[in-house]
């Protein structure tokens, strides 16, 4: 059984890092423990919605070691870890749709293997499930499901089911099924053909070809729940623990002696779970498992302060034009919404105030949602303006680029403070902010922002780790030579870290990315990234950047971008081009001799329920050519869940183990952590970085994520917050 | 060992390092983690001590100022706050704390709030108000509106009956004279029942609402004017 390498996560995102505790070197098993709680810490937990599903040691909703056809609740994030003697499984999950539930699960065994490549002594598995609710339970019928456990790799806990399950009084659930694979092995029942046991291409790739193929064997169990926090389960497992059991490790970690298992679940009150488990009447372990929802913060629409009350204007004052001709009065008021947007952490960049409108270039660095930057900024132009000022536009500006003018009428906002906030929109015109904005008036003094922070860099769930990182303390900053052409950078210090202590994995393509070891080594202190950008808008619907410099750990050069993106699409179109050098180890100013010109042509679409599409066609750091397809569910909170796969001409043997590079990422706007607004983000991506094959560059400010919050698809999606 | 002593040292530096810079935005995280660890360790944090009653701060708040001042107190007994009135827009009129924290109300009947958390966005309760301060008893219907944890808008419709209650029907401790009014709704997720204590020309001197699922009900007492 070879050893599968097809998957290295990174907790990082790049240009902004995590902010996680920082961790410490720590055994094998203590490091996966430690990867799970860090999410763990990270999300909050509230008051559970419902009657708590029970999760198995999988990861997924179950008995024991056996699934069940339940799911969880939509946006369900569980993480979870299970331990008996010897061996242990986090566990990462996601319940993607009501029906389609996801698992990604990091285990370890101990073990000696009679010829294979273990790491001394260890085995760390990488494994990923996916599960579809066929039928939903109802009163008359039971709930259906069909699964793939460990579908793709070296197939250590692989495993398929049809599974059915039904409450049979309120608090007794009864779960049969049959299984494939692992679950197909006791008192197996029948065969459908025969399983291959050889890998697809160089592993990581769905086994498409063992799916339900083989001995099948039936299995079952029954969960009670006495009490609302408990629940006792008792199950029949198919599975016979072949690998733990020593048939091929040649050590036994546990012998099946019996296919009954017992366990005990304790719910806590914020979902948790904690439970017991008796295995095969050979083994006593305890599992826990973390519930978190996007959909229940702990602070239902924020707990920001409260904004500032709509000023309405005495009956009769707007025909006064009195103050038009006066300069003093038009500096005044721009000095007094400067200062009442500054209470608000919002930036007067400039204003245009004319008799009957006002244009406000507005920056905003605080707020997630747009709408509510706009409504708070509303707020202050009605208390500060003159009277006969009727209409407000308000463009909030992204990186010196006009994205969209949003037009309010003063009468409205007077009108409808207390009315639903449908209605405001029903009267809100969005349209594109290309030359609407007026030019900056901000004073060099105030372009300049520098910080000085801790950093992380993790690498979780590797072959031979469960963690390494890299931990120091970060300087960057931010200059805005005029408000379109930006001077930023950054240096790291490392001051404690692992991250180097792998050599470089060879690689049949140029070393593109394989080569982190060894920036990670010398590269200290390094010069993450120093650039200067220029964003900017070439014609109504688009926006373009150019980049230059050393624009990331590993590469320096040019990168430009186009995007054409109408205001009002959920349609847009990019290019990219990127012409690149190698960066020399040290992170300084020196290349070394590879160069390579990049690029893509990119298509994305926004779907009604929040489904962000991306395809990508182009030219990628090893001089491959091929795809990407991203997929991404954006909630209108903020949080994010998706994933890629990337595929090119590069053959599965030339990119190595993993075959072809893929990921799964999750975001967290930290607005929805800690209740304040904020426009950070806490990302996990986890993806198979080892290779060489499919990589792009990591260059900062791609426009389409920046663009389309200010876009109305998002704007009127967030709406809600307007008010707020 | 080396390493822990390097280790330790990381974690004091940054520790004194984190908020170095000009931009206020970066390390807002962990700036407000370790505050709010800085506030646990000193004993910072208000310890567990139940607000008092409401008689007891009417007292200490009308002896402080003239002010036409209106003491909120929540009744999960978790706090309590003076807000005075700040803005005007046609019949609702809209308080505010020091702490900017602000309840929008109808004549005395609560339409929205902002900065305590489930926030009310908005609500439609003019038929109940114009029932409850002309005493009579009548049928309503009231909507009231939220944020969802998604930052998306949901709405609660509730049916609602007024009537008059006796002295018992005031659902805390009573501090004004007047009629006792109280609505009972239901709605298909919550049920809520409101108390208004209204003087003889109508206006409602006291009274207890349901602000949201997270925060509940609320005793407000209007000091002065």
């Amino acid at each position: 059984m070879s050893q599968n390498r097809s998957f290295q996560t990174r907790s990082t995102s790049g240009a902004k890092p995590v902010h996680q505790v920082i961790g410490r070197e720590i055994s094998a098993m203590a490091g996966a423990i430690f990867a799970v709680a860090v999410s763990a810490i990270v999300m909050a937990t509230t008051v559970a919605a419902q009657s708590p599903v029970n999760y198995n040691t999988y990861g997924l909703p179950g008995l024991i070691d056996l699934p069940t056809a339940e799911a969880a609740p939509e946006a369900e994030l569980f993480t979870g870890i299970s331990y008996y003697p010897d061996s242990m499984r986090a566990t990462i999950g996601f319940q993607l749709l009501p029906r389609l539930s996801g698992v990604f699960r990091y285990s370890s065994i101990n073990g000696k293997v009679i010829g294979g490549k273990w790491a001394d002594g260890t085995y760390y598995d990488r494994s990923f499930d996916l599960r579809f609710q066929l039928v939903e339970e109802s009163p008359s019928m039971p709930g259906i499901a069909v699964g793939l456990q460990d579908f793709m790799g070296t197939g250590l806990y692989e495993a398929e089911y049809l599974v059915a399950t039904k409450a049979i009084t309120p608090t007794l659930r009864i779960t049969g099924g049959l299984g494939w694979g692992r679950l197909g092995q006791v008192n197996s029942i029948g065969s459908t053909g025969t399983r291959p046991t050889a890998l697809i291409g160089e592993g990581g790739v769905p086994n498409v070809d063992r799916w339900f193929r083989g001995p099948f064997a039936a299995f079952g169990g029954i969960a009670w729940s006495p009490r609302r926090n408990i629940t006792v389960k008792v199950e029949y497992s198919s599975d016979d623990y072949a690998v733990e059991s020593g048939s091929i490790t040649g050590k036994s970690i546990i012998k099946q002696r019996t296919p009954i298992n017992i366990g005990i679940d304790y719910h806590l009150k914020n979902g948790g779970q904690l439970s017991l488990f008796a295995l095969h009447g050979d083994t006593i372990g305890a599992q826990m498992t973390f519930v978190t929802n996007p959909k229940r913060p702990n602070s239902f629409g924020g707990s920001e302060a409260a904004p500032l009350p709509i000023l309405v204007r005495a009956n009769g004052s707007a025909k006064d034009l009195g103050w038009t001709a006066d300069n003093i009065v038009s500096n005044d008021v721009r000095t007094q919404l400067a200062d009442l947007l500054a209470l608000e952490n919002l930036v007067l960049e400039a204003l245009d105030l004319q008799a009957d409108t006002a244009v406000l270039r507005l920056g905003n660095k605080r707020y997630r949602s747009i709408s509510q930057a706009v409504g708070r900024a509303a707020r202050a132009m009605t208390r500060v303006l003159p009277a006969s000022v009727e209409t407000f536009v308000i463009i909030p500006m992204v990186d010196g680029m006009a994205a969209s003018a949003i037009t309010l009428r003063r009468s409205d906002l007077e009108g409808l403070e207390n009315a639903a906030a449908t209605e405001m929109l029903a009267r809100t015109a969005i349209r594109d902010g290309f030359s609407l904005a007026p030019k900056s008036q901000i004073k060099p003094a105030d372009r300049f922002r520098w910080s000085l922070g801790p950093y992380l860099h993790l690498s979780v769930f590797d072959p031979d780790s469960p963690v390494r990182f890299d931990a120091g303390a970060r300087l960057e900053g931010a200059y805005a030579i005029t408000p379109n052409l930006i001077l930023s950078g950054s240096l790291t210090k490392k001051v404690v870290g692992t991250l180097a202590d792998t050599a470089p994995i060879p690689s049949k393509l140029p070393p593109v990315r394989t080569e982190y070891p060894l920036y990670s080594k010398f590269g200290d202190p390094g010069i993450e990234h120093l650039t200067v950008a220029a964003y900017g808008r070439p014609g109504p619907n688009l926006y373009g950047r150019v980049t230059v410099g050393l624009l990331e750990s590993m590469y320096g050069g040019i990168s430009g971008e186009l995007l054409w993106k109408p205001v009002s699409s959920r349609f847009a179109l990019g290019v990219e081009v990127n012409y690149v050098k190698k960066r020399a180890y040290d992170m300084m100013f020196d290349f070394l001799d590879y160069e390579v010109l990049t690029g893509h042509a990119s298509a994305y679409y926004q779907f009604e329920n929040g489904f962000h599409t991306k395809v990508d066609v182009g030219r990628y750091l090893a001089g491959d050519i091929g795809a990407t397809l991203t997929v991404e569910r954006e909630f209108a909170n903020g949080w994010r869940v998706g994933g890629y796969a990337t595929l090119t001409d590069v053959s599965a043997s030339d990119f190595g183990e993993g075959s072809f590079d893929k990921g799964v990422f999750i975001s967290v706007p930290v607005s929805w952590l800690i209740g304040q607004p904020s426009r950070d983000r806490s990302d996990i991506v986890l993806q198979s970085l080892t290779r060489d094959g499919g990589a792009r560059l990591n260059v900062d400010g791609r426009l389409y994520r920046r663009i389309r919050d200010y876009h109305e698809p998002q704007i009127e999606a967030g709406w809600g917050k307007f008010w707020r | 060992m080396a390493t822990t002593t390097r280790i330790i040292a990381t974690l004091l530096s940054l520790v004194v390092v984190t908020g170095c810079g000009n931009d206020p935005e970066k390390d807002r995280v962990l700036k407000s983690n370790f505050q709010s660890l800085r506030d646990r360790m000193s004993g910072g944090v208000q310890s567990e001590q139940l607000t008092p009653e409401m008689g007891q701060i009417a007292q200490h708040v009308s002896a402080a100022t003239d002010e036409p001042v209106t003491i909120i107190r929540l009744v999960d007994g978790s706090t309590f706050s003076v807000i005075a009135p700040i803005a005007e827009n046609g019949t609702y009129q809209t308080f505010a704390s020091a702490d900017r924290r602000s309840i929008t109300m109808q004549h005395g009947v609560v339409t929205a709030t902002r900065g305590l958390s489930n926030d009310l966005m908005s609500s439609q309760s003019a038929a109940t108000g114009q029932l409850v301060r002309a005493r009579k008893s009548g049928s309503s219907t009231r909507v009231m509106r939220y944020l969802d944890g998604l930052e998306e808008i949901i709405e609660f419709s509730m049916d609602c009956t007024v009537n008059r209650g006796d002295d018992q029907g005031f659902s805390g401790q009573r501090q004004r004279q007047g009629t006792v009014m109280v609505e009972t709704c239901d709605g298909s997720v919550y049920d809520v029942r409101n108390s208004y204590v209204v003087d003889g020309r109508g206006k409602i001197v006291e009274s207890i609402q349901w602000l949201s699922p997270q925060r509940g009900y609320a005793h407000f007492l209007p000091l002065g004017g």
